[in-house]
This record gives C-alpha cells, structure tokens and sequence, in this order.
C-alpha cells in the first residue's frame, strides 16, 4: 500500500531523513514511535501528499502523494495532532465532505459520534479540543478510506473516549485498510498496534509484527538487575528487563519496555531482527 | 477519475465552500448595506441634504470594489496556514477545481451578493423616502461611465490581493497592500528613469518648444511636425503600461495564486 525508497527529506538546513526505505501493507495497524522530533510527523505528512520528498520515492496506493490527485486523496484520511475544525456544525461539515468519499457511511457515523458522546449539532468552535478530535476520528473512519493516518490521535481524549478509541479502530480495520498511528502515548494504544514502526534520526530502527518482535525479544519483570538483560529500567518494585528469548515461547511485549530497549541498543536490535 | 477537472466534483466543491462561508458573506454585505441605512437615518435624525442616485451609485460600486478586495484575506485566509490549511488540502478535488471554486466564491458570489444587497437596502429607502433618497440607484447605473473598465481595474486589484492572500502566511492584507505600494513605488522609478535619462534629450526639445498640447488620443501627437518621435515614445509607454497592467499582472497573479495552491507545503 506505502512504498518508500531511499527517501531524503530536510526542512532547509535541518535534515530529518536520510535514504529511509520502508513498506506498510494492508490490513494491518502500524504503530509508529519515536522520540520528539525524528519526522513522525513529518513522516505521516509526506505520505498524505502535504510535503514533498527532496529525493528518493513515496509511492502510495500506486498515487505520487506530492501530486494530490483526487483518486489519491479520496482514499486517504490524515487526522493531524492538533486539528482546528472550522466555523460550522458538526454534522454539516460532515454532509459537505462526506460527499467526496465514495465510500463514505453516514450511518456508521452516526454510530461512532454517539459512541464518542459528540453532539454533531454543535459547532467545532464551540467544543473542547478532545470533543473536536472525537469529531473528526469518527468522520475519517466513516470516509471508510483505505490508508488512515492518525497523528497522535489519544491526545487530549479523557479514559472513556481513550477506550472507545481502541475499540472503534479495531473495529475499522479491515483487510483492505492500512492504519497507521502515530504516539507517545504507546499505553493508550497497547494490543492495537502490530506491527510496530520505531524511527530515529538516521531512519527507520524496527519495523516488525508483534508476533515477531515476541519471539526474539521477551520483557519481564524480575525483582533484581539481570545481567545478561539487553536492557533494563527501575519499576515499583524491582526492574523490567528485556532479554533475547531464546525459549521459543511467545512473550508478552512492553512496547514503551521495547521503545527503550531499541532506542538504546540500536546495533543489538538491528543483529537480532536481521533477515 | 478524472484527475485534473470534473464538473461534478467542481460544482460540489462550489456548493460546499459557499455553504461553509455564508455567514461571513452575509456579515460583509450587511456591514456595508447598514452603512448605506445608517447614512440615511443620520440624514433624517440631523435633517441632512438629499443623496443623489449617483452619489449612492458611487458608494455601490467602492463598496464592491472594497469588498473584492477584501475578499480573498476573508473567505480563504487558511489555505496555506500549517495546521488550518490541511483539512482543505486533503479533500479529495483537483487543485484546479479548488482553484476556480476560489474564484467563483471570491470574484463572483461575495461581490455580486454585497453588490445585490446594497441594491436592494438603497431601493427600499428610496422608496420609503424619495427626499432624502431622490431618484433610483438602478437608473443611474446604467448612465455609469465606463462601468466594465472600472470593474476589470479592480478584478486586477483583486487579483493582486488573491496572490497576496496564498503568498504571505502571516500579516497578509498589511504585506499585500506594502507590496502594492513597493510595485508602485518600482514602476514610477522606472518611468521617471526612462523620461530623465533614456530619453532625455527628446523631453528636453518638447519642453523646449513651449507650447500648449491639446490632444483627443496619442496617434494624434504623430500628425504634430516635430513631434512624430516623441509620438512614437509616448505611445510606446502607454502601451506597455497598459499591456503590463491589464494584461501581464493579472495572468501572473493568477498564474502565481495557481502555483501557490499546488506547491503549498505544510
């Protein structure tokens, strides 16, 4: 669904990527992670067609993103971090654009703006900055679009709604939808996300399934420091460690555990998940 | 999918922009109808003089005039904001369809409506008091001085500040008026370096002659002995002004908001 080879991409002097080459099929919904400024962002943007790469390629759903075709970006929704909806109500914002999705479902969101507890006769001006963002999540997965980028989409949204968050993604993933979410708040998001995208300056870390990343590396809590632990940080009571899994069983994976251990054992990481 | 241009696409886009700016089309043409019944009632409270139709005609076309210009900084100041402009940039329409829907909603739709409303206000008026409103402002209209010579004038203007409205991101209508007056400013110097130094010599024989110049249009200077090259000169600056105001600024402008739409990054 996204292909991208050997992508460049600085903001004038500031380089943010250099020769990043990555893939995200259909049917699955990436986490993307990384710490504040690598390009996630940025990342997101290039593939919603909003930047243009310096070289290298961004091929999306067989669309040049930077070209801005109507078939490309009626089967694209981004959900930027800080959405400012405009001077109207809900639910005519949603008549107005629901009109150029062809697969748009009025009904499902219906559903989802009374699952999220948004009145849609209310104006984006006049809602909370967490009410906006429910607004405008329930309209991008009612686009029933086939790529939905979502920047930091919990941002903002109180426990009930974080919930509700999880649930009506999981419900929105289909075998032909690619979801690709972007967080810090990797808690909020935990057994949604797979696979999981980690990005620092020089690119992309980890790109890996769950599944996978549970067979090679196991995070477990152990009441001392283990020393042969690939990484290990200080918890209530005792320390998480991360370790090789060298049982053959599936472990359970600590995503903000697995965040660090890759941050700072990027070497490590690169030799345990080389194909 | 037709990529580039789809008249079905274009009229939804039409629809759904001016249904999203109604309020703030209405705002305007009230703003500028009241004036028009505030003027009139001052007149009444203070026993003021009659307004002439044409006056009244005057007022009708500054205001449209006002508000074509301030049109663009109104209905469309976020297209290339960073955060607001995304919303518009992802809706699936071709930049050309949203380019001409831009147009249509900031030439066409507000300037007609203000226009229609101060029409409508100035009617009634004079209906209800033809002293202080003798006449009919529709009657004068049509005895207006070359009406679509002023029109075309401020569509350039217009023009200019649709430009200006996609190329500066902060301070726009401030920016776009100091460009204005620097795009000026550039213009005269080069008119006055062309008549103080290029041709210097043929201004200094026409000054020489001390003479009084009485002429319907420039091709009559020509017929004037003597003064067939300087003739030639004036005419050549008539023209190219009139070729770079009337022609080459609107199309750059144009060519220049166009490419703006489609470069924009956010």
């Amino acid at each position: 669904m996204v292909t991208i080879e050997n992508l460049h991409f600085s903001y004038s002097r500031h380089l943010v990527f250099k020769d990043v080459s990555l893939s995200l099929e259909a049917g699955k919904i990436y986490g993307l992670l990384g710490q504040n400024g690598v390009g996630k962002t940025t990342l997101l943007k290039i593939i919603s067609g909003l930047l243009k790469v310096n070289s290298g390629s961004c091929t999306v759903m067989n669309h040049k993103p930077s070209k801005r075709e109507p078939g490309f970006l009626s089967e694209l929704f981004y959900i930027p971090e800080d959405f400012v909806g405009p001077d109207i109500t809900i639910n005519n914002y949603a008549k107005l654009r629901g009109e150029f999705y062809p697969s748009y479902d009025a009904n499902k969101f219906s559903r989802l703006m009374t699952d999220f507890e948004v009145n849609g006769n209310y104006k984006f001006t006049k809602l909370s900055f967490g009410q906006q963002k429910k607004a405008i999540i329930a309209f991008a997965l009612a686009t029933n679009t086939r790529l939905i980028l979502m920047d930091e989409p919990s941002n903002g949204l109180d426990i009930p709604s974080k919930t509700q968050l999880r649930r009506v993604i999981s419900q929105a993933s289909t075998d032909d939808t690619c979801i690709v979410i972007s967080t810090h708040q990797v808690r909020d998001l935990e057994n949604l996300i797979d696979p999981i995208i980690i990005l620092d300056k020089n690119g992309v870390l980890l790109n890996e399934s769950i599944e996978n990343i549970s067979r090679k590396l196991c995070f477990e809590f152990s009441p001392v420091p283990v020393e042969e632990a690939i990484y290990s940080e200080p918890t209530l009571g005792g320390y998480i460690v991360a370790q090789r899994n060298t049982s053959g069983m599936e472990c359970k994976v600590n995503i903000e555990a697995l965040f660090n251990t890759v941050l700072s054992n990027k070497e490590v990481i690169k030799d345990i998940f080389k194909k | 999918m037709n990529e580039i241009f789809n008249k079905n696409r274009f009229f939804k886009l039409v629809k759904k922009e001016f249904s999203e700016r109604t309020p703030v089309i209405i705002k305007i043409a009230a703003i500028f109808s009241l004036l028009l019944a505030g003027y009139w009632l001052s007149m009444l409270i203070f026993n003021g003089g009659p307004a002439s139709a044409s006056s009244r005609n005057s007022y009708l076309f500054l205001a449209t005039m006002i508000t074509m210009i301030i049109a663009p900084f109104n209905l469309y100041r976020n297209y290339n904001h960073p955060k607001k402009g995304i919303d518009y940039v992802i809706l699936p329409a071709s930049v050309t369809e949203k380019f001409f829907s831009m147009l249509t909603n900031t030439v066409i739709f507000l300037p007609l409506i203000t226009f229609g409303s101060i029409l409508i206000t100035d009617t009634i008026l004079a209906t209800i008091s033809p002293k202080m409103f003798p006449g009919y402002i529709f009657s004068a209209l049509v005895d207006y001085e070359k009406p679509f010579e002023n029109i075309f004038e401020a569509l350039i203007l217009q023009f200019g500040c649709i430009f200006g409205n996609f190329l500066f991101q902060k301070n726009k209508a401030l920016k776009t008026i100091l460009s204005g007056v620097g795009l000026y400013i550039a213009l005269a110097f080069i008119l006055v370096i062309m008549i103080t130094v290029v041709f210097k010599d043929d201004f200094q024989t026409m000054q020489n002659m001390k003479m009084t110049l009485k002429v319907e249009n420039l091709s009559d200077i020509d017929k004037i002995q003597g003064f067939e090259s300087i003739g030639t000169i004036l005419k050549g600056f008539y023209y190219s002004f009139m070729v770079i105001f009337y022609g080459i600024f609107p199309i750059a402008f144009l060519t220049g908001t166009f490419y703006k739409m489609k470069n924009q990054q956010y």
